[in-house]
């Protein structure tokens, strides 16, 4: 009967002692991240019939349980990948925004227009005209230094993909290894899961979620499949395959995530969301490459413009202008499978149709097609060319082939390689080329007006013209020979390249002249031209300012960096409910901890006093029996 | 719910941690002031902010562009006194000269001043504003626009372009005359037409008080006023080739009308005596001194003479009229440009001032309601410290022994 005690006393202590190790292994584990409590589970063991009934044979430790829900589990893990997406967009966006606070570019707009200004009131001086070379110059350095920011970023980006898709395929293998141990742990225990390594799993889930969002399948075996992107396995059982890092066919300059399906490489990069992964790839597609180009997009219609401008004037030194500043042709990428080859070129004339997007043009055989990157839009331009399309235009030069295909890119990297023609002061092209005059003989109060410049490259523009008046004076004589030609007051006169109006009565003889400038050094008509390139809107089609297309572009960054944080903002409390609901299942709570320390420490206590008693009543038999 | 102790610590963390963040933030708006310190803050705000320090800095740049045009008019506004101050005195000699009380030799008197005057009418045509232009050269402000000959003949070497200064968006106005409008433009006779003596009349009459009296009615062709005897007279349209009236009764003094003209002829006229009426020209001031000089040196010695005498002292006094004329005209016209340009600044000015306004209520903080915020959070800040240290000491570890 003692015996039976002592085996009772025995079976308390060691499951004591379970419950205490048990305990232990919490507490120990309070910071451990990612860790589930767990519990004993204690069962009585099966009685012995013994005559009289059925008596009991003490307690057997059932399981040791790990206090967790995968659905729970889920929630965090999806919770944390978005999360970590939004804080990584938020402090990619913030770069951006930190740059476009500065206003850069529109300072350095409205420092070139005054510095114009100032040279119109006294186009005569070096001194005045050499401040509008520097502040063109400056101008160009704003530009280039605000796209090598971004391109920076651009290359940091690549850098980023690169790193994290190290990262992913470590956690991947790691994971495809603790899925070996799980399934073999669990054939070892008869069933009985490995509770410690289900939770470094799920941990490694969680930090591969960080990076990039995963969805998991659950098997029998215990293995889970994590799958990426739109299905892609990344993790099969106890197998992982790698993602890859490659350059994009037509843009070396830009880093894609590539994935083995078949034999072959393909681009998953658009498939990719959640994580910081997604985030890099959503903020190179939606604010960086969108902001290069709108940067590009103004300097090319500044530069543009202004070269627009400047050539219909003239010079300190009585030459006509010339550009002002050098404008690189849009950039064509193509891969070296195409036969064909393109040229592209902007079309000057509707400069202001520009957009911020790539292209991608190809050809199928018969027709070229031509994807708006940005909008995603495609159009099918007919025909063998030029095309004129938003503000570019595209020549085929060598025939393509079908199949063939470009990457246009008509803004991106212009600014940094645009430079100043125009460096000498007197070659300032402020005043207008041809001046007009009436003759001082004049017996009528007729006006001429200035002359507007119509064709600067005009082979006559300089040519003198005299209106000579007959007699009668309704119709007059260029310089006074061959045919008579009708006048009406006030009526444009297009000629030799310039458009003159000659206004009021003329009086027979009177005489009117269109002449070379040369020499007007205090004229400053064609520079109060170019001030109004800044308040003109030429961009957008028309329908933005230099400085408005500037704001546009910092209201968009501006609000893409707000829509980032305050969505970061809101995803942290989602988070913090997805682990609170976590914890207080799975978390380790040191007051419990402490109180189960205590019930098992006296159940131990007591389970000893068990044994001793059993130990005196046979004790006390022996006594006994010795006599 | 179940709290773990983990959720204990880290909750009260990121709470101290917010509003650690939350305080730092307040602290950068007090001492910069500003709301905004990247356009992510408020990208509406940001972008209107953008746009009204461009539009404040244009506008600088236009009240500089003005206080430049003010000062270069007020310039030409002074030159256009002393032209004007000049011509009265020439006005006045001329009066002088006149007299039949002076002998030849008074004239040449006051015809070496009048030469003089011009002298200085050429330096001030030939004046530069501050920065070395010739301000009445057109746009060849670096070539001196008048100069004289051997024989004192004026000619303007600039052009017929005027500059004009931005004074805002949509404004600009010009800075000065050229010479030519200044004073090579000056419309001869009374600004319609002009009255000429054929020097060779044998008779005394003269011709004078031109005026026009039926605008309407004037047709510009040339006309001859051609006497056919001591008492008759034809009017003969030499454009038109045509005689508009003949044998008119010539009464001394009386005057004579025709397509809204209207003169006056005195003296005895001989027959074949002509007068000429043709449209008016453009004559420069300098050439007009000169004419009263030559006109005051030859003086007379007969009848004849002092009838062409006084014909060309009247000529004269027109042409000074109408010189005095054009120069008040130009004044006035400066006067204009001044007013508008000042009016145009006290608008820029205004106008700043409402986007600094606007831009104040945009961008800045509101230091009252900042300050309060930030001792809130400051306080909440610190109750969460005390809670914090206060929470972690309760322990149940703490009792067992």
């Amino acid at each position: 009967m003692s015996g039976d005690t002592f085996q009772i006393g025995l079976s308390a202590l060691l499951a004591s002692q379970r419950g205490l190790a048990t305990t232990g292994h919490n507490v120990a584990n309070v910071n451990t991240a990612g860790y589930s409590r767990q519990r004993v589970t204690f069962e009585t063991r099966n009685p012995q019939f013994v005559g009289v009934g059925f008596a009991g044979k003490g307690v057997d430790v059932q399981g040791i349980t790990r206090m967790a829900n995968e659905f729970l589990v889920d929630q965090l893990r999806l919770a944390t990948s978005n999360q970590a997406q939004a804080d990584k967009l938020a402090e990619l966006v913030a770069q951006v925004d930190t740059q476009m606070g500065d206003a850069l570019i529109s300072k350095g707009l409205q420092s070139f227009f005054n510095s114009v200004s100032d040279a119109n009131n006294d186009p005569r001086l070096t001194s005045t005209r050499q401040v509008v070379i520097e502040s063109a110059r400056s101008m160009l350095s704003r530009f280039s230094e605000q796209e090598e920011q971004l391109n920076g970023l651009s290359r940091s980006v690549n850098r980023q993909i690169d790193g994290l898709i190290e990262r992913v395929n470590a956690l991947t293998s790691s994971i495809g290894r603790l899925n070996k141990d799980i399934a073999l742990g669990a054939g070892l225990a008869t069933g009985e899961p490995p509770n410690d390594l289900l939770d470094k799993r799920d941990q490694m889930l969680i930090e591969l979620s960080k990076l990039v969002g995963v969805q998991t399948q659950s098997r029998a075996d215990g293995m889970v499949n994590v799958l990426i992107g739109d299905g892609q396995l990344v993790v099969t059982g106890g197998t992982s395959e790698s993602l890859t890092a490659t350059s994009n066919q037509l843009d070396a300059a830009r880093t894609e995530i590539s994935f083995t399906i078949g034999n072959a490489l393909s681009q998953i990069t658009d498939t990719i969301s959640g994580g910081e992964l997604g985030a890099l790839v959503a903020f190179r597609d939606q604010t960086l490459e969108p902001a290069r180009n709108a940067i590009g997009r103004i300097a090319v219609t500044f530069a543009v413009a202004v070269n627009e401008q400047h050539v219909q004037g003239m010079d300190l030194k009585g030459n006509l202008g010339t550009d002002m500043f050098a404008v690189p042709t849009p950039v064509v990428k193509s891969p070296a499978s195409n036969t064909g080859a393109l040229s592209v070129a902007y079309d000057i004339a509707n400069i202001g149709n520009l957009t911020d997007a790539d292209y991608r043009m190809s050809y199928d055989g018969t027709n070229f097609n031509l994807t708006n990157l940005q909008t995603r839009t495609s159009q099918t331009l007919i025909g063998a060319g030029p095309f004129s399309v938003d503000g570019i235009t595209i020549t085929v030069g060598t025939a393509p082939a079908a199949g063939d295909v470009f990457l246009i890119q008509p803004t991106k990297t212009v600014p940094r390689a645009m430079s100043l023609l125009v460096t000498d002061a007197a070659q300032l092209a402020l005043s207008s080329p041809v001046r007009t005059s009436r003759a001082t003989g004049n017996v009528s109060e007729a006006s001429i007006s200035r002359a507007e410049v119509l064709d600067p490259a005009n082979a006559a523009l300089l040519t003198t013209t005299a209106f000579v008046f007959d007699d009668p004076p309704t119709t007059y004589k260029l310089n006074g020979a061959g045919a008579s030609l009708p006048f009406t007051s006030g009526a444009d006169i297009d000629l030799n390249g310039w458009r003159v109006q000659i206004a009021g009565t003329p009086a027979a003889g009177d005489s009117f002249t269109v002449q070379s400038n040369a020499g007007g050094v205090g004229d400053n008509t064609n520079g109060l031209s170019l001030s109004k390139v800044q308040l003109t809107p030429i961009l957008a089609g028309g329908t933005a300012t230099l400085q408005e297309a500037y704001g546009v572009l910092t209201g968009q960054v501006g609000a893409a960096a707000e829509q980032a944080r305050l969505s970061s903002e809101a995803l942290a409390s989602l988070t913090e409910n997805a682990t609170s609901a976590r914890e207080a299942l799975s978390g380790v709570n040191l007051e419990e901890e402490a109180a189960n320390l205590l019930r098992f420490q006296q159940a131990f206590q007591a389970a000893a006093q068990v044994i001793r008693a059993a130990d005196q009543a046979f004790e006390a038999i022996i006594n006994a029996t010795r006599g | 719910m179940r709290i773990t102790t983990n959720q204990l610590y880290s909750q009260s963390l990121n709470r101290m941690l917010e509003l650690q963040a939350s305080t730092q933030g307040l602290q950068t708006q007090i001492s910069s002031g500003k709301r905004i310190s990247t356009p992510g803050d408020d990208p509406v705000a940001a972008v209107e902010v953008m746009q009204i320090n461009d539009r404040t800095n244009a506008a600088t740049q236009f009240d500089r562009n003005g206080a430049l045009a003010e000062q270069r008019l007020t310039q030409v506004d002074d030159v256009l006194g002393g032209v004007s101050n000049m011509l009265q005195r020439v006005h006045d000699l001329l009066l002088q000269g006149r007299s039949e009380a002076l002998g030849n030799s008074d004239r040449n008197a006051i015809a070496k001043e009048i030469r003089e005057q011009m002298e200085v009418l050429l330096d001030i045509g030939n004046t530069r504003n501050a920065s070395g232009e010739f301000i009445f050269a057109g746009a060849k402000v670096g070539t001196r626009p008048f100069t004289a000959d051997a024989l004192g003949i004026v000619t303007y070497n600039g052009d017929q372009t005027v500059r004009e200064l931005q004074l805002s968006e949509s404004r600009s106005v010009a800075e000065s005359f050229t010479g030519y409008d200044a004073f090579f433009s000056v419309r001869n006779g009374n600004g319609t037409f002009v009255t000429g003596r054929n020097a060779a009349n044998t008779g005394t009459a003269q011709i004078s008080d031109n005026s026009l009296f039926n605008g309407p009615a004037y047709v510009a062709h040339d006309y001859r006023i051609r006497f056919t005897s001591a008492t008759t007279y034809d009017i003969i349209d030499d454009t038109a080739g045509s005689n508009l009236a003949t044998g008119q009764t010539y009464i001394d003094g009386a005057a004579i009308s025709f397509n809204g003209m209207q003169v006056t002829v005195f003296g005895a006229a001989n027959s074949g005596d002509e007068f000429s009426v043709a449209p008016s020209a453009n004559q420069s001031m300098f050439e007009s001194l000169a004419h009263i000089a030559a006109v005051l040196e030859q003086g007379y010695a007969n009848p004849v003479e002092q009838a062409n005498f006084g014909f060309d002292v009247d000529r004269s006094l027109e042409a000074m009229n109408r010189s005095m004329e054009k120069v008040a005209e130009l004044r006035s016209t400066t006067g204009a440009r001044l007013n508008s340009i000042s009016a145009q600044r006290d608008l820029n000015e205004q106008h700043n001032l409402t986007l600094q306004r606007l831009r104040s209520s945009l961008e800045d903080v509101d230091l009252v309601s900042a300050i309060t915020n930030l001792s809130q959070q400051a306080g909440a800040l610190e109750a969460a410290q005390q809670a914090f240290v206060k929470v972690q000491g309760l322990t149940l570890f703490n009792f067992i022994n």
